[in-house]
């Protein structure tokens, strides 16, 4: 019933996260990794499976219990059932982040014969117009309903991911009630990261403001979640959350960055804190093929720089904020996206504390008066 | 914090809070307890934010678990061992400190 904020990290490397396809069979405009879209004529790099195993084998010693397989599309991969059957076979908990439309019965069972899958597929609406809109390719709606319904087939209920944006709104109860027609067990919704095609999004004023955001969130966790029996996650901040929402009996724990106990393994081979060494070279620390694992989680001097300063050298507003060691600056790869450094604050609490909408009761002492004094000029 | 004394916590330990501390509420009636000394915060839910009140004047375990029989019904049989979780955590965060000995309440039960 109670929790602090200040618990001793560990560095344990808990989880690799394997982005397996440099090439994705969708082109969303929100996406943040912005792979290229693979069809019948273009290909694109993907994970070795020696690669992915020899990974494996280094990580488990080091106490790797979970594995998230995401893209590009991991269902794309051409090895997927082997490394689904490698997972399993080495006791991992399966994680999968998928958009569905390659989820043929075939795969889901395979899925379903890992440890604890957890899936989550994305919509983003409860129509084919406004899925397909934001997902580019035309019939990718139904394929990914169909995936879904065969997840739900073979026992697993998968979580629904919605990227909230201004033309898909309009569909956030609809979609809700989609879900739980065809079984899903939670929805989440996601803000747009202002990183690869996101940045262009933003840039051109196709997202939505902090202030409508919060609106929507609200509305989200306090009415809309009461009619029904769905688990509904709107992904911000701590700082914008509720105590109970994050550590009451029923509350779904914080969204902590959790770069200090995963590693990112790019479709190339190399490894990054997780998918940002796509746009970031300097956040790539090597590569699997020829680097140990262990030397660079032990050794690389990001790494060590990030563990020696995790607790104490946040800036601006995550310096000044209440669930810093709850919460870690949210993402720190998107914090060094925008700024090249592992300490500046993330976006979306900047923009908030600059128009007066951080919660104050969040604020450390001193920072309460500066948002006062911000939202008066 | 209790460095000169070094008490152990026990039922009968006077407990009050760390007077730099500052206790935030918020809207659901859950509350955050920050301790500038280490910058540390910690989230409290309205059963632990009653304990912290009790503290403010200075308090020990046992008076707490009276007070809480008193106040509430439905208590668990546990609910000393509960109290004590708390308030060790408060302790351990530097949010509470151990003040000394009651010893008129521990000769009174004798
Ligand atoms: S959001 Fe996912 S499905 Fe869409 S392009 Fe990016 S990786 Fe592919
Ligand atoms: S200000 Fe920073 S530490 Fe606080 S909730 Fe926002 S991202 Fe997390």
């Amino acid at each position: 019933m109670i929790e602090t904020t200040s618990k001793a990290p560990e560095y344990i490397l808990s989880q690799i996260y394997y982005y397996l396809t440099a090439g994705c069979n969708l082109a969303c405009r929100h996406c943040w990794l912005s792979p290229r879209l693979q069809d019948s004529t273009h290909s694109y790099d993907v994970l070795p499976l020696n690669i992915l195993k020899s990974t494996i084998e280094q990580a488990k010693p080091m106490g790797l219990t979970t594995v998230k397989l995401t893209g590009g599309e991991p269902l794309m991969h051409p090895h997927i059932h082997d490394i689904l059957n490698f997972i399993r076979e080495q006791g991992l908990i399966l994680n999968l982040e998928t958009n569905g439309v390659l989820c043929t019965s075939k795969e889901a069972a395979a899925i379903a014969s890992c440890i604890n899958p957890f899936v989550s597929v994305s919509l983003d609406g409860a129509t084919i117009e406004t899925h397909e809109k934001n997902r580019g390719i035309k019939g990718c709606f139904s394929k990914a309903i169909e995936g879904i319904l065969n997840l739900v087939e073979v026992g697993i209920h998968p979580q629904i991911i919605m990227t909230l944006l201004p033309h898909n709104i309009s569909e956030i109860e609809p979609l809700v009630h989609l879900a739980e027609l065809i079984g899903a067990d939670s929805v989440k919704f996601n803000i747009v990261q202002p990183t690869g095609r996101g940045r262009t999004l933003d840039s051109e004023g196709e997202t939505l403001s902090i202030d409508r955001l919060l609106t929507l969130g609200k509305w989200i966790t306090g009415t809309l979640s009461h009619s029904t029996p769905l688990i509904l996650h709107f992904d911000v901040p701590s700082a914008f959350r509720s105590m109970s929402e994050i550590y009451g009996e029923t509350g779904m724990g914080c969204s902590i960055c959790s770069v200090t106990q995963i590693m990112g393994v790019l479709a190339d081979g190399s490894y990054s804190f997780c998918g940002i060494g796509m746009h970031v070279p300097e956040l790539v620390f090597g590569h699997a093929a020829t680097d140990s694992l262990s030397d660079i989680w032990h050794h690389h001097p990001v790494l060590k720089e990030l563990r020696e300063g995790i607790n104490t050298n946040f800036e601006g507003i995550c310096g000044s904020c209440h669930m810093k060691r709850a919460c870690a600056g949210y993402c720190i790869a998107q914090n060094y996206y925008r700024s090249r450094s592992l300490w500046k604050p993330f976006w979306f609490c900047e923009e908030a504390y600059k128009n007066g909408l951080f919660p104050p009761s969040r604020l450390l002492p001193g920072a309460i008066t500066a948002q006062i004094s911000n939202r008066k000029n | 914090m209790n460095k000169e004394h070094d008490y152990k916590l026990n039922n009968y330990s006077s407990i009050g809070i760390n007077p730099e501390v500052s206790l935030q509420m918020e809207q659901d009636n859950w509350g955050l307890l920050y301790n500038p000394a280490n910058d540390s915060t910690m989230g409290i839910n309205p059963e632990s934010i009653f304990l912290w009140k009790q503290l403010e004047t200075g308090t020990t375990i046992k008076h707490l678990t009276c007070k809480i029989k008193e106040t509430y019904t439905g208590v668990p049989y546990d609910i000393e061992e509960k109290i004590t979780e708390v308030i060790n955590n408060f302790i351990n965060g530097g949010f509470a400190i151990i003040q000394g000995e009651d010893n008129t309440e521990q000769r009174g039960e004798i």
